[in-house]
């Protein structure tokens, strides 16, 4: 019993741990756990679909409860050209300091440095690898670009190659353009508007309620046409993806609770046929069959008392060292541009209390029937039988 | 020896109840695990279907820089005789030829970037499902050289319908000029995926090769495999034999990373699951192993009072451990039986979920493999009697004297 | 065999002519002009001077004399290869052709129709209509695509001057037999030895607030220096 319930645990805590690795890897990766757009650009992006009051967003923002940090960004379609060669880019301004504590772009890159926040504008660029591969760049070449600014003007520009993006022609980053957002404001004559800013909380099961909660907060502060919105609703397909798999594994976990209730079913079984005589004795010496219905289910629900406790102890353990110190993939899987090396339990209630649940009403349950028929023995049957 | 093993199938017997329970739990494991592997499996594949066969192909042949860039001088290198030798190919479920090229649509609302594909409309049945994709108008015809097929959203943004005009622009190869054509929109077709809807539209392959200067030169060969598996490996022999002469096969395990790599990421967490069902049945078998040994305390203790070797006692346990596994098995693969094949008739259904950026059209069937019949079982019974060697050692070290006191 | 087939066939000729003269109206063999672009949009307005120098139907070159801040940007067009210069940065940049069809600069021109090679009497059939409201002063000519014209329109209604052959509005519709867009021609002024309106107000009628005017100041047909056409040219800064 105490063995199902500690499998279980770890089951519940590593399925759930995972897509906790995964969800928070991605989040943070790129897209953080809630943005801010005006109303529509997600549906339909537009240099003009802007925000302007960066200073009372950030007010906004930050009496979301557990909010860590946040970041403005600023998009936009460009094209970029070395020598004869042209192709499209996807201009995205950001701000080196504040992206770097909300998302993990710096660790996508593949050469070269990092933007830095300097006080003087940098004309450097990181670039994704199919850019640098159709324009053949390398860290350090110049590049052309050229766009339309907000105010209708032509705006070019030569741009420095600090930085290039791991993967290839195949990757979706691979005509990225990061810059930092003062020169891609600068540049496409948008004075000091952006587009979105990504925000992370302290958990990411939290994005809901945090989007409610600045959502209101912005509504109360007289910004209108915004839109706040979760994670879990930007990137649907991602989203979906978890979902789909939790069910695959949800699947997979039913299964490990029929097995853990067979388990237990038989152990339970066992403690109160094997002492059939016992109860033939106790009937004997007049004890009510009620009495002795109760007695049997009380002893089982003390055997799955003791299992629950052991069982929590052992898998607390368990599930402790697996969120520290994880298990490692034999390869590291990459995913969306980031790379995941090693599945993390997850610590929480739900993973000590559903396997509980399970182990003690499938204990109570079964004793019923045994109950049932030790309530009906006839004592000299019952003891006759050994 | 054959009366240990005898001793040993009837003691497993003896209290029936608890045998079959036990029986059921491990069966039911095996069933699970043998379940959980025919999902995962078909699972995979469909989603590997449905990224690749709505348009892409299992695979694509190009020149080896045409994907860079999309540049319309980069053809296939001998595409007449790779399209020829193709046919030839019993591995192969379909293939289709395809040039395409970046390019302007205009309506008179408005312009947008997107990429023409020039397909041949009764080929191309054979690798995507563009025809089954329609939603509005017909899909094309060998004659239509006057017809578009753009996707639902590229309609709306360019607020254009059935037998409107629309003129595409691309370059031509080699000189670079402008070439623009009048087209009517003759189907409006839906992917359900943005990319597709949004920045595309077919137009006969030759109608497609005329207004690029192509003459008969293709930029893409998209194939489908009767086995999905194939083009997922580093090298098989489509792969060798047509990466050549500049040209280059790539599989869809590298034009849908992302696909490939939340397989190998269900693979894995298959492989923990399955080690801990293993952890829950080897409890489930010690604990029935264990309750019929204390059982038969009084019995060991006469066994081994009356001269019966430790390692004697030792392997009618592991025995019974083996008897064990092997109903258990057996009890497993009937059930496992049972449960996929209800599924694989009836499906799970899935549909309209998205995943990994595609959407689910079909149920999911769960298939039978091979592995699951010739991997799982073995190894439950061998680990099974491994796991016996625990209560096997106990009882081997049973000290006759304290045994027969107990009772 | 009459009378009544003579005066059609009069008219055929007349409508010919007047639609050579429509497609020759800005651009002849040689020309060069000064002219002021304004655009708006619902999120900015500008106004752009521009010098164009065109040589036939195949040479076109332009440079922006300001606002300051595109001052010196050009664009060099021969035949279908387009070029775009920017002074700040001192490098050319080929436009690549799938981009031909953007818009130019900003405008609610394309940059097809900056290059465009279609005229009105050679790729459309035309027929002489009468408008909804009588009008005494000028023809209503209604342009068909003919069957390989590469064009989004399913007609063009041309309103000439009876009297100057000079237009008045163009109007296009699409194939719901909507009017898209409206090009209205005012201002007539004489430049050269030519009665030109100097004057295009371009408006799309599916983009709100969108407008474009095009305001000749100076417009000569002498004739033009075939050097103006090079990429020396083009990369030269003023």
């Amino acid at each position: 019993m105490v063995g199902g319930f500690v499998l279980f645990s770890l089951a519940l805590s590593i399925s759930e741990g995972t897509y906790g690795t995964v969800i928070e890897k991605f989040t943070k990766s790129y897209t953080g756990h809630l943005q801010v757009h005006r109303n529509g650009y997600l549906d339909k992006p537009s240099l003009y679909k802007s925000l302007d009051d960066y200073a009372t967003l950030s007010k906004e923002i930050e009496k979301i409860p557990g909010v860590q940090s946040w970041t403005p960004r600023v998009y936009a379609g460009a094209l970029a050209s070395k020598d004869k060669k042209t192709s499209m880019a996807r201009i995205i301004g950001i701000e080196p300091e504040s992206e770097s504590k909300t998302t993990s772009i710096k660790a996508k890159m593949r050469e070269g440095e990092f933007l830095k926040t300097t006080k003087e504008i940098q004309k450097n660029v990181i670039i994704g690898a199919g850019l640098a591969e159709t324009l053949k760049l390398k860290v350090g070449d110049e590049m052309v670009m050229v766009g339309q600014g907000a105010d209708g003007s032509i705006s070019n520009d030569i741009f420095i190659v600090s930085g290039i993006l791991k993967g290839d022609v195949y990757s979706k980053d691979r005509n990225y353009c990061y810059m930092d957002i003062k020169m891609a404001q600068s540049f496409l004559s948008m004075d000091t508007n952006f587009h979105e800013i990504a925000i992370i909380v302290d958990e990411y099961q939290n994005a809901d309620s945090a989007a409610a909660f600045l959502d209101h907060g912005l509504k109360k502060a007289g910004l209108e046409n915004l839109e706040v919105l979760p994670w879990a609703q930007i990137e649907k397909q991602f989203y979906n993806t978890m979902i789909f798999e939790k069910k695959g594994m949800r699947i997979c976990l039913i299964v490990i609770v029929i097995i853990v209730a067979i388990g237990v079913l038989n152990t339970v079984l066992m403690t109160i046929l094997e002492r059939t005589t016992e109860y033939g004795v106790l009937r004997a010496l007049g004890t009510r069959p009620l009495t002795l219905f109760w007695m049997i289910l009380l002893e089982s629900a003390g055997l799955a008392i003791i299992s629950i406790v052991v069982g929590f102890i052992i898998s607390f353990i368990l599930n402790y060292w697996v969120s520290i110190h994880g298990i490692d993939y034999p390869n590291p899987i990459d995913i969306g541009g980031f790379t995941i090396t090693t599945m993390y339990g997850l610590i929480y209630a739900g993973a000590f209390v559903g396997p509980a649940i399970v182990t003690f009403i499938t204990a109570v349950f079964v004793s019923i029937f045994p109950a049932l028929r030790a309530m009906k023995i006839s004592p000299v049957e019952a003891m006759r039988m050994n | 020896m054959w009366l240990v093993i005898k001793l040993a199938w009837r003691n497993i017997f003896r209290n029936k109840r608890r045998t079959i329970l036990s029986v059921l739990a491990i069966g039911v494991g095996l069933a699970a695990m043998m379940f959980a592997d025919a999902l995962i499996i078909s699972l995979g594949e469909t989603m590997v279907r449905s990224a690749t066969e709505d348009f892409s192909g299992n695979a694509q042949i190009h020149q080896s820089e045409f994907v860079k860039n999309l540049e319309v001088e980069k053809v296939i290198v001998n595409s007449d005789q790779i399209l020829e030798d193709l046919k030839n190919e019993s591995e192969l479920a379909g293939f289709t030829p395809r040039v395409l090229s970046y390019g302007m649509l205009t309506s008179t609302s408005d312009a947008n970037n997107i990429i023409v594909y020039g397909i041949d409309p009764e080929q191309e049945k054979g690798v995507s499902r563009i025809s089954q994709l329609m939603v509005k108008g017909d899909y094309l015809t060998a004659q239509d050289d006057r017809k578009i097929l753009i996707g639902k959203k590229l309609a709306d943004n360019l607020n254009i319908g059935i037998g409107d005009r629309v003129v595409v622009t691309v370059a031509k190869s080699g000189v670079g000029d402008l070439s623009q054509e009048m087209f009517r929109v003759g189907g409006i077709f839906s992917f359900g995926v943005r990319e597709m809807d949004e920045n595309v539209a077919f137009i006969n392959l030759n109608v497609a090769q005329g207004i690029l200067n192509l003459g008969s030169q293709i930029h893409e060969i998209a194939l489908n495999f009767k086995d999905l598996n194939i083009p997922a490996q580093k090298h098989y022999p489509i792969a060798t034999k047509y990466s050549k002469d500049g040209n280059v096969v790539s599989g869809w395990n590298k034009m849908f990373k992302d696909l490939a790599a939340i397989l190998e990421f269900t693979q894995f967490s298959l492989g923990i699951l399955a080690v801990i069902l293993f952890g829950i049945i080897a409890f489930g078998i010690m604990n029935t192993l264990f309750m019929s040994l204390y059982e038969r305390m009084f019995e060991f203790g006469v066994l081994r009072a009356v001269g019966t070797r430790p390692a004697v006692v030792a392997r009618m346990i592991l025995y019974e451990a083996f008897m064990l596994a092997l109903v258990s098995s057996v009890a497993g693969v009937i059930m496992g039986f049972v449960l996929i094949s209800f599924f694989s008739k009836y499906g799970i259904d899935y549909r309209g979920i998205e995943y990994a950026h595609l959407v689910f059209k079909d149920k999911i069937y769960p298939h039978f493999r091979l592995v699951q019949f010739i991997l799982y079982p073995p190894c439950l019974i061998a680990f099974a009697t491994l796991v016996g060697i625990y209560p096997a050692v106990y009882a081997a070290k049973i000290i006759p004297a304290v045994a027969l006191r107990k009772k | 065999m009459t009378f009544a087939n003579v005066v059609a066939a009069d008219k055929k000729t007349d409508i010919k002519k007047i639609l050579d003269g429509v497609d020759r109206l800005y651009r002849s063999e040689h020309s060069f002009g000064t002219l002021e672009m304004r655009i708006e949009t619902p999120d900015w307005k500008r106004t752009l001077d521009i010098n164009v120098w065109a040589s036939g139907l195949d040479k076109t070159f332009i440079r922006i004399l300001s606002p300051q801040k595109d001052k010196g940007v050009a664009t060099l067009r021969i035949q279908n290869d387009m070029w775009n210069f920017f002074p700040k940065i001192d490098k050319t940049m080929k436009v690549p052709p799938s981009m031909m069809m953007g818009s130019w600069m900003g405008s609610d021109f394309t940059n097809d129709d900056l290059v465009k090679e279609s005229t009105f009497l050679k790729d459309y059939d035309s027929t002489l209509t009468e408008p909804k409201v009588a009008d005494a002063v000028n023809y209503y000519i209604e342009l068909k695509p003919k069957e390989k014209t590469a064009t989004v329109w399913d007609k063009i209604i041309l309103i000439v001057n009876k009297q100057t052959s000079i237009p008045v509005r163009q109007e296009y519709y699409d194939d719901k037999g909507v009017k898209v867009r409206e090009i209205v021609f005012k201002d007539i002024k004489k430049f050269g030895n030519r009665n030109i309106p100097a004057v295009m107000e371009l408006t799309p009628f599916n983009k709100s607030g969108h407008k474009t005017t095009i305001e000749y100041k100076e417009l000569k047909f002498d004739s033009v220096d075939e050097a103006v056409f090079s990429q020396i040219n083009l990369q030269k800064r003023i």
